[in-house]
């Protein structure tokens, strides 16, 4: 059970031990958290549309926030964009307690949009929403040519990449020589 | 050679708007413009970021973007994200994805697929290789990446429902002993001789394979067979264009829920065994039964004291279980044995 659950069942009244296990379950205030990415602006947002996030799921459950905690402490993270944590906090607010379609068409198409939501749903750890985004992304080189794929996705080839390797090498070989050669000149 | 002021990044922005206006799809886009003032003019990812930045309404020609940050590459997803992404592609875009980097083929190398058909035709001059709906077909010089797609395909396979051979060359490139055993239930196996087929039917995986059609050009021994666990494990087994089966070995057939044979030639005795033994044995339902002979028709039906029903002679007798009959039906070409309910 996590610490929300049993912050807010030990508020309510107790229940008559009598009452059908089948009966509504009393209506609950839902509780809320925080959260902002890079541009610093908070969201508020259930720990409902929250569950999606295993990442986030996991650590409100650890904390036992009040309301004022919860709004003191918004979650940071720093290494998503605004834009695109607004877009997550979206997704998971449309999707909560129901369940999740198919497909999902809503998806940004611009290519560095999507690679940053992939990375961002990657990180919050949003599993449905990681398979749409990915579905999304194979969409990109359906039907397209090798070279094609190459173009889209700005991939070098295997002999662009050995090069830049290759070269990569020499270069911090060069600078370790530099090093040596300054730590020789040191020790004179 | 395009004007110097058509390669003018404001320029090319106008003509990416043209795009994104038509609504042109966005990969074709870009290449029309490629097309048209060159290809080095502008990558894909600047274009896909202005059509996708007009079409949401934004018309800024003059937005700077150095200030934004270092776009996120293809190469930053890490491999979790890569996997997920192959899964969604059929095989086709698979095979063309593989050929794009090295990280996407060892992506791609360790994901299982579960197919639903895979062919191969091996002849001497051409091999082609099905895979669901996509035919790729080998010739000459391009025999060797025929091989080596057969050995990805076959590397990257985790189930294929039904399996299609048609062999008329050697086989050995393509099945040989470094191939696991392929995992389909339904394999049809078609070659020049008897013995190849059986040696075909080895690299399929027993515990999983139920329905075998075999056949081969000449018939030779298949006694073999018989003893494989392909053999034993499978429900049912159409072989009457194989080779011909000795009546000596029929019990062994009785586990099937079907078969189609072809024996050296009829005998009423016989057919009665198998007409008992479908009787018995609950599972047993479609027989087939060819012979290399040729038989009196009206002899066999009069000995077996059946009926005479149009141009066939037909037995019927109830089965073991309730509400059940097996029918034989004595045609001129061959013999059915069948459970009606």
């Amino acid at each position: 059970m996590s610490s929300t659950e049993q912050g807010t069942s030990s508020a309510a009244p107790a229940e008559p031990t009598t009452a059908p296990e089948s009966a509504a379950a009393p209506e609950v205030p839902e509780s809320f958290y925080y959260v902002h990415g890079k541009d610093k602006v908070v969201h508020k947002v259930s720990a409902g549309a929250l569950q999606h996030s295993a990442l986030i799921h996991g650590m409100i459950s650890n904390l036992g926030y009040t309301e004022e905690q919860a709004k003191a402490n918004p979650f940071p993270f720093e290494n998503i964009d605004g834009d695109i944590l607004q877009m997550v906090v979206d997704w998971c607010n449309q999707h909560k307690g129901k369940p999740t379609p198919p497909e999902d068409t809503n998806l940004p198409k611009q290519k560095e949009k999507l690679f940053d939501l992939v990375l961002a749903v990657n990180y919050l750890e949003i599993k449905e929403l990681l398979t749409y985004c990915c579905k999304q992304v194979a969409m990109m080189v359906k039907g397209k040519s090798p070279e094609e794929i190459r173009e889209i996705w700005m991939i070098p080839t295997d002999a662009e990449d050995e090069a830049a390797e290759k070269e990569a090498k020499k270069r911090a070989g060069k600078e370790a020589a530099g090093e040596t050669a300054a730590a020789a000149g040191d020790a004179k | 050679m395009p004007d110097p002021s058509d390669t003018d990044p404001l320029t090319i922005r106008h003509f990416i708007l043209y795009e994104a206006l038509l609504k042109t799809p966005v990969f074709e886009g870009f290449k029309n413009l490629c097309k048209a003032v060159g290809d080095d003019v502008i990558k894909y990812s600047e274009y896909d970021f202005w059509y996708y930045r007009f079409l949401s309404g934004k018309r800024d020609f003059h937005y700077d973007r150095s200030n934004d940050a270092k776009p996120i590459e293809f190469s930053d997803l890490p491999s979790v994200v890569l996997n997920k992404i192959v899964e969604n592609l059929d095989v086709k875009n698979r095979f063309n994805l593989r050929k794009v980097s090295h990280s996407l083929r060892q992506a791609i190398d360790q994901q299982k697929m579960n197919l639903e058909l895979i062919e191969i035709e091996i002849q001497h001059n051409s091999v082609s290789i099905g895979i669901d709906n996509f035919l790729n077909e080998y010739f000459g010089d391009f025999m060797k990446d025929a091989e080596n797609d057969w050995r990805i395909l076959l590397k990257s396979l985790r189930n294929v429902k039904e399996f299609r051979v048609e062999i008329d060359a050697s086989f050995e490139p393509f099945f040989n002993k470094s191939i696991d055993k392929i995992r389909t239930s339904e394999v049809y196996i078609s070659t020049a001789r008897s013995k190849e087929a059986l040696e075909i039917l080895e690299f399929f995986e027993p515990e999983i394979l139920t329905h075998v059609e075999m056949k081969s050009r000449t018939s030779g021994n298949i006694d073999f067979l018989f003893e494989m666990e392909q053999f034993k494990k499978a429900q049912y087994m159409s072989i009457d264009d194989l080779g011909t089966t000795d009546f000596a070995y029929i019990d062994r057939f009785f586990h099937f829920k079907g078969f189609d044979i072809t024996l050296p030639a009829i005998r009423a005795e016989d057919l009665l065994k198998i007409r008992d033994a479908m009787v018995k044995f609950a599972e047993f339902h479609t027989c087939y039964l060819f012979f290399n002979a040729e038989y009196d028709q009206d002899e066999i039906g009069e000995e077996l004291g059946a009926e005479l029903n149009d141009r066939s002679y037909v037995l019927k007798v109830p089965a073991a279980q309730p509400n059940t009959f097996v029918e034989v039906i004595i045609d001129s070409e061959f013999v059915l044995f069948s459970k009606i309910f």
